[in-house]
């Protein structure tokens, strides 16, 4: 049932890449050329159609049956959630503040309560990576409160 | 050649060169003995690293990564029966078994010299190999050339997983489909980039191979609640001796010869790689045996732990041939390297070798190198790796994705490409939890520019005409090539299919 739902929505997403691709703007002409902008994605946009009906039609063997039973979303997702707030924390806090922040949150978040174990690699990994890209290969990155700190 | 060969010499062995090579095979060990995390992993994690670097320099460094993650993925086949990559299961078949009968070190060494033995016989093939078919491929055409890349994909996708390959070649058809999204090659015409302007430029192959591979790779071990490596310490402790008696040598040897030569002619092959090179020197090193030695294959077999480790080995630098002399890579790992080259504005191809003769000659004399560090360095460093794989999951795994957040937020400085990675993080999870395979879609995103190119040009050349696949005798042979790859598993699948 997942793999068909899964194909069904790869095909409405060939469909849709395929509407799209109508859309792409041509220079002047270039729709009486043999090519243009627009016909390698249409082309791409009938194979995965094909592809994805098929799979609707045979969705094959799958090594893990069922497919999504037994995982644990929990963490993961506040992983992924993790990713996303260092994402929208950095251009703020700058690289180091932000980086400390995600590697404690996550590491505390799977399980490690140490606050001897999280705090130094936390520290360590960020200003260690600061350090070599800043001062060993030259890089810039805007840190506000290693600037303050004289660190850079 | 030989003016070649010297050059090569002269870029790689520079103490940088020299430096590199060992940091890559270090580091690959380290990422290939972690249960799961592959050649793929290990370079997308280095890339960042290389952006400093040049040409020649980027490439020695990942053709150590890729020689040291295989190893490492030997190495946790062997002590705790969980290979890091798939082309190390069949080492597990005996290596393991070897090491519960308390001759781990044995299994370790032997694996080693394989590996070392595979590699330099490969290493050798290639220098006259790459150059011949260089020289060769400088005759190929537009049409040659598209048809080329339909028989890499086709080939990839055929071989990327049994039973799946309708999933496979949607992969490698959504891996262009992707490689489509910003300004159009030829016209600059903005494609699917629904007015976003950081999707003027594309995506980033970084971005695509780190998403899709580390990201998603260590957001998988949560998921899956995959358990630690720690048991792999205690292991370690009891190696037992590293020596092998003359007549285990003696057995060995002519199995690493044959099997060398197979794995490197497999290797060549798009598409085919390590994993079957491997299976496959396994097989007919099981077949070949006498039928008292064939009692012994699943039990610890000295011959069937060195046969498939020559011939992965071997088929590292044969998958090497074609990205090096063709520009076409045959593996997902290959297309990375392939991508990494052409983002420091190298073209791999038949005229790498006239037009960047360092870094053609410098790549295939650091992998002779990359063979020597690995066994004389990394097999004595076996255990301290270990030691390195016991960190547990809880402290890697934010590591993992944080290295590889940052590398892709170091190329471009923007927060929209960390959003959109883990996007495509989570939609890869769910298509690899359906067994939907990834390389495939690195693969085709690597050539999806190139593909679009040629068979602009052919079409151009030919009024808009398709007869262009069979009026030269070389794309007619292709086409057959590729018609042949992909009839086999969909006559399998309807097979599979109406026989339910």
């Amino acid at each position: 049932m997942t793999e068909r739902l899964v194909a069904l929505v790869l095909l409405t997403g060939c469909v849709a890449y395929g509407r799209a691709s109508q859309d792409i703007q041509l220079l002047f002409g270039a729709e009486f050329s043999p090519f243009n902008a627009r016909t390698f994605p249409w082309f791409l946009a009938w194979s995965g159609g094909l592809l994805s009906l098929g799979i609707l039609v045979f969705p094959g063997s799958n090594s893990r049956d069922p497919a999504f039973a037994g995982l644990a979303w929990k963490p993961a997702l506040f992983l992924s959630v993790l990713v996303v707030g260092y994402a929208l924390v950095i251009p703020f806090t700058g690289f180091f503040v932000a980086s400390f922040l995600f590697l404690s949150a996550a590491i505390i978040s799977l399980g490690e309560r140490r606050l001897m174990v999280f705090v130094p690699v936390a520290i360590g990994v960020a200003l260690g990576l600061f350090l070599i890209l800043n001062t060993l290969l030259g890089i810039y990155l805007d840190d506000p409160l290693l600037r303050t700190l004289g660190v850079n | 050649m030989i003016d070649g060969i010297l050059i090569g010499l002269g870029t790689a062995f520079t103490p940088i060169n020299l430096m590199l090579v060992m940091l890559g095979c270090f580091a690959g060990t380290f990422i290939g003995t972690l249960p799961g995390l592959g050649p793929i992993t290990a370079i997308s994690l280095m890339i960042p690293i290389t952006y400093g670097l040049d040409p020649s320099s980027s490439l020695i460094l990942m053709a150590g990564v890729y020689y040291g993650a295989i190893f490492g993925g030997s190495t946790s086949a062997i002590l705790i029966n969980a290979p890091g990559v798939a082309s190390t299961v069949a080492t597990s078949f005996d290596g393991y078994p070897l090491a519960q009968k308390g001759q781990a070190g044995k299994a370790l060494a032997i694996a080693a010299y394989a590996s070392f033995s595979g590699g330099t016989i490969s290493a050798i093939l290639l220098l006259v190999a790459a150059p011949s078919l260089a020289k060769l491929a400088l005759s190929f055409q537009s049409p040659d050339y598209f048809a080329l890349m339909l028989l890499g994909l086709t080939a990839v996708s055929a071989f990327a997983t049994r039973g799946n390959t309708l999933k496979a070649l949607f992969m490698a058809v959504l891996g262009l489909m992707l490689a489509s999204v910003g300004q159009d090659a030829s016209t600059a015409v903005a494609r699917f980039t629904f007015g976003i302007p950081d999707l003027m430029d594309g995506l980033n192959l970084l971005l695509l191979a780190m998403a899709t591979f580390a990201l998603a790779e260590g957001l998988l071990v949560v998921l899956e609640r995959r358990k630690d490596s720690a048991d792999l310490s205690g292991v370690t402790s009891r190696l037992g001796s590293l020596k092998l008696s003359r007549e285990e040598v003696r057995e060995i040897a002519p199995t690493i010869g044959r099997q060398s030569v197979l794995g490197f002619v497999i290797g060549v092959l798009p598409g085919a790689g390590s994993t079957i090179a491997s299976f496959l020197a396994y097989g007919t090193e099981r077949n070949m045996a006498s039928s008292e030695k064939q009692k012994e294959f699943g039990q610890g077999s000295i011959r069937g732990l060195a046969a498939p480790e020559a011939a992965n080995n071997a088929a590292c630098s044969g998958s090497f041939v074609p990205m090096l002399t063709l520009g076409i890579p045959g593996s997902g790992t290959t297309a990375i390297m392939l991508g990494a080259l052409l983002s420091y504005g190298v073209s791999p191809g038949p005229r790498l070798f006239i037009d960047n003769p360092a870094v053609f000659w410098s790549v295939i004399i650091s992998m002779y190198i990359g063979n020597f560090v690995l066994l004389i360095l990394n097999l004595p460093m076996i255990p301290y790796i270990s030691r390195l794989v016991s960190i547990p999951q809880r402290v890697l795994v934010p590591l993992i994705l944080y290295f590889s957040i940052i590398g892709v937020y170091l190329v471009s400085f923007s927060t929209f490409d960390i959003l959109l990675m883990i996007g495509i993080a989570l939609a890869a999870i769910i298509l690899r939890r359906l067994d939907y395979p990834m390389a495939p879609l690195i693969l085709a995103f690597v050539l999806g520019g190139l593909m679009e190119e040629n068979l602009r040009r052919s079409l151009m050349l030919n009024d808009g005409s398709i007869s262009f696949l069979w009026q030269r005798p070389l794309t007619l042979a292709i086409m057959l090539a590729t018609l042949a790859v992909l009839a086999i598993p969909l006559v399998r699948v309807v097979k599979t299919a109406s026989g339910r």
